[in-house]
């Protein structure tokens, strides 16, 4: 283990490991630039390079993205990823009112104790986690994504109509285009251009980035407020916020871990669900959604996480957990390297040296982040918005086009982007909308499966309530729900007996 | 109060035509193929009523959001100008008008020449950086 971590530690990998995350999290922090891109534009760089020194630039490219996404989502409340769309609910509420700087520091720690969780999990546990995974077939990830979409109750509390209509608009925006099975062709309304679908990544920054943009333009106010005090850091306020919020962090690191494990689940749903569990557990959820550091701290630790959980089945069961680890096990093929249960002890120096690189790469993540973070809020917070907004128009013209280079995405980002504005001023928030259409096909997908598998086997009932992780997720959602309206009964009574 | 009062009434109607159309499609569909969309469309029709009806009865608890509407709804309309002809005249050019006009429909108080001169000249430098990073260095294959 000692000779495995010294090879991770020479200056070349190091070097690596430093570069891969400056580019992840730039490229993290452009809104329509995914982690899945970053890693791909790395991957023919790594061919010529040592199997542990590729994977430690992978994984350092992949660290860095998944974290780089918090900026735009806490500054310009645009996730910059799909996994940082649960920082904004509280990230950017916080750069509103002057603490953007403390909201990236707070991120930027979150995201390396995640990371290092994640990363511990692999180089620890990671054969029997991966057993986990092969358990859960798609009844499970029905259930999952249902627990996701409880979160809509729980985000729209004030206003639940409105955010359960949101869901239901999701969820229908989710079903335009071929059905994921069967091959149903739904509302394209002749339209070729809508055959794939609605992309997430173009509707994620229409639904969430435009009406900002729109916003900036229609009042006089600052975009968001400079830093009330403090050198842009504010590391001790952080920590301190951190130390406060140690079950929340270690709870949402192990969720982050569970859910990267889940082929397909991603950094999304591990953001949404570790955001749900700190809001229910939370003794002060009223501030969550209005710029509570808890929910940033859940959020970023979960999506971190989901980096070290993602490679446990990618190297065990060759069963790649997310987009990213699909196009690392590509690599890994590449060199010559496979997968599998015998990864651990063939190659046992491999799997250490670049786990152990994983973990450097996090810590470079701390000064890395905190150095690029501070230049981009005072960028973003003194920048005069006749800059801003255009130069914000630039970055989401050229994410959107970028994704699949289809120019359809960018008028498709634009439209969702004028119906959320309008939906705004109506009393409609975008996350409920987000949410169904991110949970709606992995919900889909997994009904139907499980429907077939249920008629097939004659046991439609047992099928989705006979099975005990199911039954789990299901306790779990039903806790969700009620958890607000039990406390809120608890306090009552609570309020009741010391008036009597 | 009758601004109040009605401003759920809008959403109500477009969400029960919404709803309604997405349900009629769904005849077409096979029967698992429908079950989402018939979920989303029944949930859509129902919202929607229910708003129609508060909007009716009681003065549902929502302000409008602060701040003018003509100058987000001619950046709307500017960004989706500059959607459609991203593919006609070419990212470079599109971009750089774009962003000029968005410029000074975006500034919040008149300025000088100099000032004009220097914001615009930066964002003609920032399409130019965005240009490069994602055409020659991310190989996306831009208009």
């Amino acid at each position: 283990m000692l000779e495995a971590f010294l090879s991770a530690l020479t200056p070349f990998n190091l070097s690596l490991a430093l570069a891969g995350v400056v580019l992840g999290t730039i490229i993290g922090a452009l809104p329509g630039l995914s982690a899945t891109m970053a890693v791909a534009v790395l991957v023919p760089f790594t061919f010529t390079m040592d199997p542990a020194s590729g994977l430690i630039a992978l994984g350092a490219v992949y660290t860095g993205a998944i974290y780089g996404g918090a900026y735009a989502a806490i500054l310009v409340n645009t996730p910059g990823t799909p996994a940082a769309i649960a920082t904004s609910l509280d990230g950017f509420p916080m750069a509103k009112r002057g603490d953007g700087d403390l909201a990236v520091t707070i991120s930027c720690f979150a995201s390396a104790f995640g990371g290092i969780v994640g990363a511990l999990a692999l180089l620890f546990v990671a054969p029997p986690l991966a057993t986990i995974a092969l358990n859960f077939g798609p009844v499970e990830y029905f259930w999952l994504a249902v627990f996701g979409l409880s979160l809509i109750a729980v985000l729209s509390k004030g206003n639940t109509i409105k955010g359960l209509i949101g869901g239901f608009i999701g969820l229908f925006l989710s079903t335009v285009g071929s059905a994921v099975i069967g091959g149903d062709v739904r509302y394209t309304m002749g339209q070729l251009s809508l055959l794939g679908g609605i992309h997430i990544i173009p509707a994620l920054i229409g639904l969430y980035c435009i009406p900002v943009l729109l916003g900036m333009v229609a009042n006089r106010d600052p975009h968001i407020e400079r830093a009330k005090s403090g050198n842009g850091t504010r590391i001790p306020e952080a920590l301190g916020t951190l130390w406060r919020s140690k079950f929340n962090l270690l709870r949402s690191s192990i969720i982050g871990t569970v859910v990267g494990i889940l082929p397909a689940a991603g950094g999304a749903v591990a953001g949404l669900v570790a955001y749900s569990e700190a809001r229910r557990t939370s003794p002060d959820r009223a501030r969550f959604g209005k710029g509570a550091p808890d929910g940033v701290v859940a959020s970023e630790s979960a999506n971190s996480a989901t980096v070290g959980g993602g490679f446990v089945p990618t190297l065990v069961l060759g069963i790649p957990g997310t987009p990213p680890d699909a196009i690392i096990l590509g690599a890994l093929l590449v060199q010559g390297i496979r997968v599998g249960p015998q990864l651990f002890t063939t190659q046992s120096d491999l799997v250490m040296t670049f786990t152990f690189g994983l973990l450097i790469a996090t810590v470079l993540m701390i000064p890395t982040g905190l150095v690029i973070g501070r230049t981009a809020f005072r960028a973003i917070s003194s920048i005069p918005k006749s800059v801003l907004a255009p130069a914000i128009g630039v970055l989401i013209m050229v994410g959107a086009f970028a994704v699949e280079q289809n120019p359809n995405h960018v008028v498709m980002m634009v439209i969702l982007g004028g119906l959320a504005f309008i939906a705004a001023r109506w009393g409609f928030e975008p996350s409920p909308i987000v949410l169904g259409l991110i949970l709606g096909p992995i919900a889909e997908q997994g009904f139907v499966q499980a429907w077939l598998i249920g008629g097939a086997s004659g046991d439609l009932l047992g099928q989705y309530f006979g099975r005990p992780i199911s039954l789990g997720i299901i306790f779990l959602t039903l806790l969700t729900l009620a958890w607000p309206w039990f406390s809120d009964w608890k306090a009552r009574r609570r309020t009741l007996e010391v008036t009597e | 109060m009758n601004r109040t009062l009605h401003r759920d009434l809008p959403p109500g109607l477009v969400l029960i035509g919404l709803g309604s159309w997405a349900l009629w499609e769904t005849l077409t569909m096979s029967v698992l193929g429908a079950v989402f969309p018939r979920l989303a469309g029944s949930g859509m029709l129902v919202g929607g009523v229910i708003l129609c009806i508060r909007a009716l009865w009681r003065a549902p608890p929502v302000q409008p959001p602060e701040g003018e509407l003509t100058r987000p709804l001619l950046f709307l309309a500017l960004l989706l100008g500059w959607a459609v002809m991203l593919p006609i005249t070419g990212f470079v050019l599109t971009s750089v008008c774009a962003a000029l006009l968005a410029m000074f429909l975006s500034a919040d108080e008149k300025f000088d020449a100099k000032t004009a001169a220097i914001q615009a000249i930066s964002l003609a430098a920032l399409v130019g950086v965005a240009a490069l990073l994602f055409g020659q260095i991310l190989m996306v294959n831009l208009p």
